[in-house]
């Protein structure tokens, strides 16, 4: 029996018109299309990413799952219901995490907590409010105003929030953009933590390829409002078929430079380090080749190609396209 | 129509409950424009009192200002929690909760009620205390008074809430200003009958007109004028409908555009 996904988004797109003067009833204005008849399905359970560069659509996208932006077409269904018709109930069920939205700085932790609780209707929402604060260890910062706060504990609270009230479904946005190394791989394990735990479906978008490599099963990669990929964060990877050989050349740079030209691959020359571009199949064919001319290396290290890569390259290649 | 959200109602209430403990702004705000016209035009009423005008031109002041007060109040109370929302930034917050406007709107309308309850009992002891003036001399009525008061600042608010949610933080300086396009035609202190033609007639279709009128009415003779007390109720509901109507259309089209995004 195959079973319903918990988000499924069907041929939306979203257009908006740029401002023409009020006076003009009609819109004249130039059209911008923000998404462009994009579908995709989110399983229970499921962590997907949401990737692209800036203006990619990522967050019109977000934000039309969460009902503040209405889609020019297509439909939104989550846990299998219509989102315009059933809004307050998902939403009851879901909740929202970013960085760039603040909670009322001159509330408290537990104030600002508490309201939520309220607006989510969570039941007994004082005890829930102790537990969340317990998960995320906010009590010491609990009588403290959101404007005392530095921004790794706000992204703690912003947590705190997204999972109060027991949702199946949350999206984050760029969570982690503000905080150090450190913090956001703490909340990077929470996170994974509390999937597993509550077994949450996850939506989330970030700039950071190592931080979606971590933490997605799957990802979605737009552009230009369009999803040009969809695969796990291997997958993508491996679509590249490039990798990395990087080498502390000891003699005969010039000799493999002349073998990487012959063989129509790349190479960049950055201080003692040579790294060479060439398709995954032809590395033994490259190592033999050392060998054969006599080029020798006192070091070498061969770089899988990583999401990163697929995204840089992606990116470049579209641009180009244009 | 989904059901109306109750406890998030009273989440907006206890949040902005949290902010009037803290920022003595919100409070003072309330109190302190309505304080200095009260003391203002007190004093003028008592100074022209002198020349004998035949009729009692201190309670005619002050209670146009108290009455004014609520319309002021209402309509304020409603937009402030809108904007401050706004300015906090947490409009998308709030608004991916299971509350909808008809929710913020219903938590509005208590909060400013509550305030409204606060402020007129300050200004009502303040006359009181500065003028003699009894706000209780209009007895029980004063209660119907201050309804239909209520729904025009209402009707108002709910018209800037919409044109804040659709047009952003540029309509902003707006939302202090538009209840004062009917202050003229209100006929806070003066009657009706002395407008010019032209202003008569947009008198004639402003609800709070026909209160002010009625206000005078009681103070000077004692009777209550039925009549244009329902008419005022009439020209209300209809205002209130439409308004109502607007603030629906508005959010739409802020969902629409993307403008909660651009407001937050």
């Amino acid at each position: 029996m195959r079973v319903r996904p918990i988000v499924e988004v069907k041929n939306i797109t979203k257009i908006f018109f740029q401002k023409s003067p009020f006076w003009k009833i009609r819109k004249t204005g130039k059209k911008v299309i923000a998404v462009d008849d994009i579908s995709f399905d989110i399983k229970e359970g499921e962590i997907v990413g949401l990737l692209g560069p800036n203006g990619a659509g990522k967050t019109t996208t977000i934000q039309m799952i969460l009902g503040l932006i209405t889609p020019t077409r297509g439909t939104i269904r989550v846990f299998g219901r219509d989102l315009r018709k059933f809004r307050k109930e998902i939403l009851k069920n879901s909740n929202f995490s970013s960085t760039y939205t603040h909670l009322p700085w001159n509330l408290t932790v537990r104030e600002n907590l508490n309201v939520l609780a309220l607006l989510y209707g969570v039941e007994n929402p004082g005890k829930r409010v102790n537990e969340i604060m317990k998960v995320f260890s906010l009590e010491e910062k609990k009588d403290r105003e959101v404007n005392e706060l530095s921004s790794g504990w706000v992204t703690r609270l912003n947590m705190a929030k997204s999972f109060l009230n027991f949702p199946r479904f949350i999206l984050f946005d760029e969570p982690t953009s503000s905080l150090d190394p450190e913090s956001a791989d703490t909340i990077r394990t929470e996170i994974i933590n509390l999937r597993k735990k509550y077994k949450t479906t996850i939506l989330f978008t970030s700039h950071n390829m190592a931080e979606v490599d971590q933490i997605c099963d799957r990802v979605i990669f737009l552009y230009q409002g369009k999803i040009i990929a969809e695969d796990t964060p291997e997958g993508l990877a491996r679509r590249i078929k490039i990798s990395r050989i990087s080498l502390m050349v000891g003699d005969g740079l010039k000799r493999l430079l002349s073998v990487v030209r012959d063989n129509l691959w790349s190479a960049r020359v950055q201080g003692r380090y040579t790294t060479v571009e060439i398709p995954e199949k032809e590395i033994p064919r490259f190592l033999s080749l050392l060998a054969e001319k006599g080029i020798s290396y006192r070091e070498i290290s061969i770089d899988k190609p990583t999401l990163e890569d697929f995204f840089l390259l992606t990116a470049r290649k579209r641009r180009k396209t244009l | 129509m989904e059901k109306i959200n109750w406890s998030g109602v009273k989440g907006i209430i206890i949040r902005h409950m949290y902010t009037w403990r803290r920022d003595l702004d919100r409070i003072v705000d309330a109190f302190w424009w309505a304080t200095m016209d009260l003391i203002f035009w007190g004093l003028t009423s008592s100074y022209i009192e002198q020349y004998n005008l035949g009729f009692d031109i201190v309670a005619v002041f002050i209670g146009g200002i108290i009455f004014w007060s609520v319309v002021l109040g209402s309509q304020r109370e409603i937009n402030m929690p809108l904007l401050d929302e706004a300015w906090n930034r947490n409009l998308i917050n709030l608004f991916t909760t299971p509350v909808g406007i008809f929710e913020f709107v219903i938590a509005t309308l208590i909060l400013g009620m509550i305030k409204l309850i606060l402020t007129i009992s300050f200004l009502s002891f303040l006359a009181y205390l500065l003028y003699h003036f009894n706000i209780f001399r209009y007895g029980l009525l004063i209660i119907p008074s201050f309804a239909s008061l209520i729904l025009t600042g209402w009707s108002v608010g709910l018209i800037i809430d919409g044109l804040i949610l659709r047009y952003g933080y540029k309509i902003q300086s707006f939302a202090w200003a538009m209840l004062f396009v009917i202050y003229p035609f209100s006929a806070v202190v003066y009657p009706v009958d002395i407008l010019p033609r032209w202003a008569q007639v947009i008198a004639r279709i402003t609800p709070t007109s026909y209160i002010f009128e009625n206000m005078r009415e009681v103070l000077f003779s004692g009777i209550f004028n039925w009549p244009k007390f329902l008419t005022s109720m009439f020209l209300n509901f209809i205002y209130l409908i439409l308004a109502a109507l607007f603030l629906k259309r508005m959010y739409r089209i802020a969902l629409d555009k993307g403008q909660l995004i651009k407001l937050n």
